[in-house]
């Protein structure tokens, strides 16, 4: 039983022995000259498709996501010049003071 | 010793002469063919490297030292660019796996490898072949390109310790380890079918 194994990995072992070299199908060189000649002319998006593009663009995506995230995370405080903004517009549009909507609003209320 | 007929060649080689670089494929591509696909096994893949291997043979024959032969100096190439394309076909073969996830099946064909057939085997060796075919693709890089350049490419250990820069004991501890090694996956095969 052993020596039936042995003599068999030795045929497969011994397979190989005399093999003929293989050889390329026909007009290889006329397929190695297109693809030398296809490889000199630049691909539009070929750039963009460099991993090394695409790792630098998703880097300079999460940078910004995370700046915004810091930036915005914690209690928002109005700024000095955000309330001044305010008081600015509220004059702008005179909110401040009573209008005549305000005043029959009032009235509305009173006659209910 | 490099011939003079060599030399000229590799002369005319480097002035980007057309029709010595014609002459060098053809006299060299069978020699790179039947090197890549015992080491990749499978005919395209090893038109690829065939192809990738000139355009290298090419671009950097300005760099090539007269020292060495000019056929080790193909040998490498060609040996370290099959190995290049076993890996990515391996880093490939990983991310498949999450690949198939969404993929239909259509959409990703299955390669095999165990069952290729070396087209310069006799008929009457072809299942045998075939299975040693399948063992060598399991050994390792080193190993590999030492048993295919030996029992495919007929080199003697001398020739493949040039072609891999290795001591010439080194070469034969390789092949002694591969064909132990050999020896293993075919038993292991033979006992489970």
């Amino acid at each position: 039983m052993k020596q039936g194994v042995t003599n068999q990995i030795e045929k497969i072992l011994g397979s190989l022995d005399q093999v003929n070299r293989a050889t390329l199908p026909p007009y290889f060189y006329s397929r190695l000259r297109t693809r030398m000649e296809a490889g000199k002319q630049p691909s539009p998006e070929g750039f963009t498709l460099r991993p090394a593009f695409a790792i630098l663009v998703l880097s300079v995506m999460l940078a910004i996501n995370i700046y915004l995230l810091v930036n915005q995370s914690g209690t928002h405080e109005p700024k000095w010049t955000e309330l001044n903004d305010q008081s600015q517009w509220e004059k702008e549009y005179v909110l401040q003071e009573s209008t005549p909507y305000q005043e029959i609003s009032y009235e509305w209320d009173l006659a209910k | 010793m490099i011939h003079q007929e060599e030399l000229a060649l590799i002369e005319q080689l480097k002035q980007g002469d057309e029709t010595a670089f014609r002459t060098l494929v053809e006299q060299y591509q069978d020699l790179v063919y039947n090197t890549a696909l015992g080491i990749v096994q499978n005919e395209s893949d090893a038109e690829d490297v065939a192809q990738e291997v000139f355009i290298q043979v090419y671009r950097s024959i300005g760099s090539f030292k007269s020292v060495a032969k000019l056929s080790t100096w193909i040998y490498r190439i060609t040996t370290t660019r099959s190995l290049d394309l076993l890996r990515a076909r391996k880093s490939k073969k990983r991310f498949g796996l999450l690949k198939r996830l969404w993929e239909t099946e259509q959409e990703s064909p299955v390669e095999n490898i165990s069952d290729f057939n070396h087209p310069g085997v006799s008929l009457e060796r072809k299942e045998e072949a075939a299975q040693l075919m399948a063992a060598i693709a399991q050994l390792s890089k080193n190993q590999k390109v030492a048993f295919v350049l030996h029992k495919l490419e007929g080199l003697s250990y001398l020739d493949i310790a040039e072609v891999m820069r290795i001591s010439l004991p080194a070469v034969e501890s390789l092949i002694h380890r591969a064909r132990l090694n050999l020896r293993k996956i075919l038993a292991k095969k033979i006992a489970a079918p």
